[in-house]
C-alpha cells in the first residue's frame, strides 16, 4: 500500500496499520505509513495521534497494539472488522475472553443478515457466553468455544 | 310476594329489584364480558400463529452448545431461529441438568431491535427460572461516516 493517498479517513488509516501489522507482518510499512500522518487530508483524534507519533518516533510495535485496542475501546470499525480486531488481540492475549465476551454484546440492531457467517457466529456464540455468564449457568472462559469462533475469523483473513 | 327473597317488595308495596334476575343479569353479564374476554385473547394468538405462519415460510433453526458443562453439570444451548433473509427472529436459551431443563426462556427479535418475551402458549416454549425481560426498540441515527455503527 504505497499510494496512502487512497486512505480515506482515520478509520481507513489505523485500519492500514493493523493490517500491514497482523495480516502482512510488515512492520516497516507500518512505520512509513506513520510517517505520512501529516500528509493525509483528515485530522487525527487526539487518542490516535499521540499513538501514531509515539509509533513513528520509536517504531515500537507495542503502539500498534495500543491503537488496535484504542480502535476495539472506540468502536472506530465497522462490524467486522471490529471483531477481527478483537480476534487478533484475543489471539495473543492482549484482551482475555472475558473481556471479548464482553465487547462482542451487540444490541440486535444491527444488519446481521449481511454479515460473514463467521463473524454472524462469534456474535451468536458471544450471545450465549454471556447469558450463561448473566444466569450463572457457567463463566466465558469455561470453555473455548468464543475463542474457537474468534480464531475462525481470525483465519478469513489469514488465508 | 311480601318480603319475598326472591322479588324484594319495599313497604309501599312497589317491586324493589327482583332480585334473582339481577343476579340472572349480573352473572350474565359477567358471562359476557369473559366471553368477550376470550374472544380478544383468542383473536390475539390467531393473529401470532398467522404471523409466525408467514414468517415459518423459510425459515430456519441453528444450534449452538456449550462446549463443557457448567459448576453443577448444567448443558447450555442456544436455539437461533433465522427468517428467509438470514435476520435473527428469536433467540432460545436453555440449561438442562440431568435431562430436566432447569433455565429457559425464548427472546423474540423485532426489525427495530426490540426483544420481547410472548406467553409460552403463542411460542410453544416453556419459560422457566428467567425473569421476564423486555427490551424496546432502538432507533438509532443513519450510520456515520467512517464504519461506525
Amino acid at each position: 500500500m504505497n499510494n496512502h493517498r487512497s486512505i480515506a479517513d482515520q478509520s481507513d488509516f489505523i485500519w492500514y496499520i493493523l493490517n500491514f501489522y497482523f495480516i502482512k507482518n510488515c512492520i516497516d510499512s507500518v512505520i512509513k505509513l506513520a510517517s505520512s500522518m501529516h500528509d493525509q487530508d483528515f485530522e487525527f483524534t487526539q487518542a490516535f495521534e499521540n499513538l501514531i507519533l509515539k509509533l513513528w518516533e520509536t517504531s515500537d510495535a507495542k503502539y500498534i497494539i495500543e491503537i488496535a485496542k484504542e480502535a476495539v475501546f472506540q468502536k472506530l470499525f465497522a462490524i467486522e472488522k471490529y471483531i477481527l480486531t478483537i480476534a487478533l488481540l484475543v489471539e495473543i492475549r492482549e484482551i482475555n475472553i472475558s473481556d471479548a465476551a464482553l465487547l462482542l454484546k451487540f444490541e440486535e440492531t444491527y444488519d446481521y443478515a449481511s454479515l460473514n457467517a463467521k463473524v454472524k457466529h462469534v456474535i451468536d456464540v458471544a450471545w450465549l457466553v454471556n447469558e450463561d455468564t448473566k444466569d450463572g449457568v457457567m463463566a466465558s472462559m469455561d470453555d473455548s468455544v468464543l475463542f474457537d469462533a474468534l480464531n475462525d475469523v481470525r483465519a478469513i483473513y489469514l488465508e | 310476594m311480601e318480603n319475598n327473597p326472591i322479588n324484594f317488595v319495599d313497604p309501599t308495596g312497589e317491586v324493589l329489584v327482583p332480585a334473582g334476575q339481577a343476579i340472572k343479569q349480573c352473572v350474565s353479564n359477567l358471562r359476557g364480558c369473559g366471553v368477550a374476554l376470550k374472544k380478544v385473547w383468542d383473536g390475539c394468538k390467531w393473529v401470532w400463529k398467522q404471523a409466525n405462519k408467514n414468517g415459518d415460510a423459510g425459515s430456519t433453526k441453528e444450534t449452538i452448545t456449550r462446549k463443557t458443562s457448567g459448576a453443577d453439570h448444567g448443558k447450555s444451548i442456544q436455539v437461533i431461529e433465522r427468517d428467509a433473509n438470514g435476520n435473527v427472529i428469536s433467540r432460545t436459551h436453555t440449561v438442562t441438568t440431568d435431562e430436566e431443563i432447569v433455565h429457559q426462556y425464548q427472546n423474540q427479535i423485532g426489525e427495530k431491535g426490540a426483544i420481547r418475551q410472548f406467553p409460552d402458549e403463542w411460542t410453544g416454549t416453556e419459560t422457566i427460572n428467567a425473569p421476564y425481560e423486555n427490551v424496546p426498540p432502538k432507533f438509532r441515527a443513519d450510520k456515520a461516516p467512517g464504519g461506525r455503527y
